[in-house]
């Protein structure tokens, strides 16, 4: 009897140990996603792969001049929108342009987080402000939703959406900016590629660069 | 017969033993099989759903106490009766198991289409793909899910970029410096996330702005004027406030006045009680949330569906908020802003 019962102990143990731990698998840390097929995302790895090959060549190849096309706008950044435009929902929502241009800086503001120069347009007289981005803290996602090689459909969610402009911005600082040093930019003539997006009822051009060169 | 136990228990042992060495070898297929049925819904895309049978199109939102998802219910519900659907608009009340009675009852019913403002981005998926099974269309609106190739469309508010607009007016005038407090929304719906975040996204790169408390009011008036009270009695300071919707808006801006108090203050929504409050100087800005316009396409999106097998657009489409601050709000009436 004795010896029965401990049989049947012994086969209830094993039954348990083989249930509990016989068919689990150990995944590490960092590798579910080969098990679950869903591959974490990192937006900086994305945006670094995209930068140098895929963006800057589009932004060189796609700017308009910034001087004629503030003249052919004549006072209104939407008149030009199917021609050099992006709407970020097809024909509708926030409008942004790729531009180039060369010209003076007049004022380099740090004050703000949000830093930018000001910059005097070669051979143009509009009332336009033009200010070039330089961080620290960078507005509006310009560069991202001028790309045409990437939407949000291919990304999750609106959060990885946002990371990838978050990331965009974080290479034209290190990449563009600081390599600029606008410290120094005061008064010099400068040339520049970037993006801006039109902002409901102001006339103001906030360009986010790609390129920025001292001339 | 003891003899005989002492077998039996010896090839239970066996058995057991090759459980555990086979087992997990076993675990492999079923694996196979899921990724075949995956390869299956992938290619499924292509398939038309024909919808239940009916003349029926569902419409089920949160809760339309809030100003927000009645203008969201009503539009769908208007745009679905001219185009010569019976409408029938339900509440979720932002509680998953409700929504998936809901669509239980849609499925019964044999609705047409399903018109969904979600509760929740995981909790869906599963609701979402019942229906489709059953033939029937899912169009989501406002709130998208963490999965595609199951509903046909997802119209989503871009709260991301909405929050981050309207958080940047914050900052402005907050002079880029001082103390705040938030008020977050219901943790179950994923707006209330992603508000915050983005909210964070754009205040945090600021060093002299510091939240002082942070605190879920769900969404709601009272509550958050309750909330407000208790921060303003424990940091006399505070000298600006964010709430992730602008019910929560109204209520702080409620409690505000009646400690003699206006401090910049936003909110998202776009609700008409929120302009009132930005006209008469009380809140800075919300981030408009186009309501009406993501509702009105849904179902026109739905009824092309039905009638040709195909929206014309993508699965996923981003609907772009407005900041609204005193300079534009004049434009904003009924959460249609008319430029």
């Amino acid at each position: 009897m004795k010896k029965r019962m401990t049989a049947l102990a012994l086969a209830l143990a094993l039954v348990s140990a083989s249930m509990l731990t016989g068919c689990v698998k150990v995944i590490k840390i960092g590798e579910e996603g080969k098990y679950t097929g869903e591959v974490e995302f990192n937006a900086g790895d994305d945006v670094a792969a995209i930068w140098e090959d895929s963006a800057l060549p589009e932004l060189n190849e796609n700017a308009v001049d910034l001087t004629e096309f503030l003249t052919q706008s004549n006072g209104d950044l939407t008149t030009l929108a199917d021609d050099y435009g992006k709407y970020s929902m097809g024909d509708s929502g926030e409008l942004s342009y790729i531009v180039k241009g060369t010209g003076t800086v007049q004022e380099v503001n740090t004050e703000s987080q949000a830093g930018y120069m000001a910059v005097k347009l070669e051979g143009y007289n509009g009332t336009e402000n033009v200010r070039i981005q330089i961080g620290p803290v960078y507005k509006a996602s310009s560069i991202r939703d001028t790309l045409s090689f990437i939407k949000f459909g291919d990304y999750k969610n609106q959060g990885e959406w946002a990371a990838v402009s978050q990331s965009i911005n974080e290479i034209v600082a290190k990449d563009v900016v600081e390599p600029a040093d606008p410290s120094s930019l005061q008064g010099k003539n400068i040339s520049f590629v970037g993006a801006f997006t039109v902002s409901s009822g102001s006339s103001d051009v906030l360009i986010t660069p790609a390129v920025l060169e001292v001339k | 017969m003891k003899g005989f136990k002492k077998v039996l228990s010896m090839l239970l042992v066996a058995a057991m033993i090759a459980a555990m060495a086979i087992g997990c070898g076993a675990k492999e297929e079923p694996k196979e099989e899921e990724t075949k049925t995956e390869e299956k819904e992938e290619g499924g895309d292509e398939e038309v759903l024909k919808g239940g049978g009916s003349n029926i199109i569902y419409i089920i939102t949160p809760s339309v106490s809030n100003p927000a998802f009645k203008a969201e219910a009503d539009t769908a519900t208007a745009k679905a009766e001219e185009l010569g659907y019976e409408v029938k608009a339900v509440s979720h009340d932002d509680d998953p198991t409700k929504q998936t009675e809901l669509f239980d009852s849609a499925i019964a019913d044999k609705a047409a289409a399903i018109i969904c403002d979600n509760a929740g981005a995981d909790a869906t998926v599963e609701a979402v793909k019942k229906a489709r099974e059953a033939g029937i269309p899912t169009f989501l609106i406002d709130r998208e899910i963490n999965a595609e190739g199951v509903a046909i469309s997802q119209i989503v508010a871009n709260n991301y970029q909405g929050a981050k607009a309207i958080a940047e007016k914050f900052v402005e005038a907050m002079g880029e410096k001082g103390k705040y407090v938030e008020l977050l929304g219901k943790e179950s719906d994923t707006n209330a996330g992603v508000r915050s975040q983005a909210f964070h996204e754009v205040i945090d790169q600021y060093p002299d702005m510091e939240m002082v408390a942070q605190q879920t009011a769900n969404w709601e008036k009272t509550e958050a004027y309750d909330k407000m009270e208790a921060m303003l009695q424990a940091n006399p300071d505070i000298e600006g406030v964010i709430c992730g919707n602008d019910t929560m808006l109204e209520g702080v801006c409620a409690a505000l006045d009646a400690a003699g108090k206006t401090l910049p203050v936003i909110g998202v929504d776009g609700s008409d009680e929120a302009a009132a409050l930005i006209k008469s100087g009380q809140a800075t800005g919300t981030a408009l949330q186009q309501f009406a316009v993501i509702a009105e396409m849904a179902v026109v999106q739905a009824d092309k569906y039905l009638k040709e097998g195909s929206t014309g657009a993508d699965e996923k489409q981003l609907v772009d908020c407005i900041a609204i601050t005193s300079e534009n709000v004049d434009k904003l009436s009924g959460f249609v802003f008319t430029e």
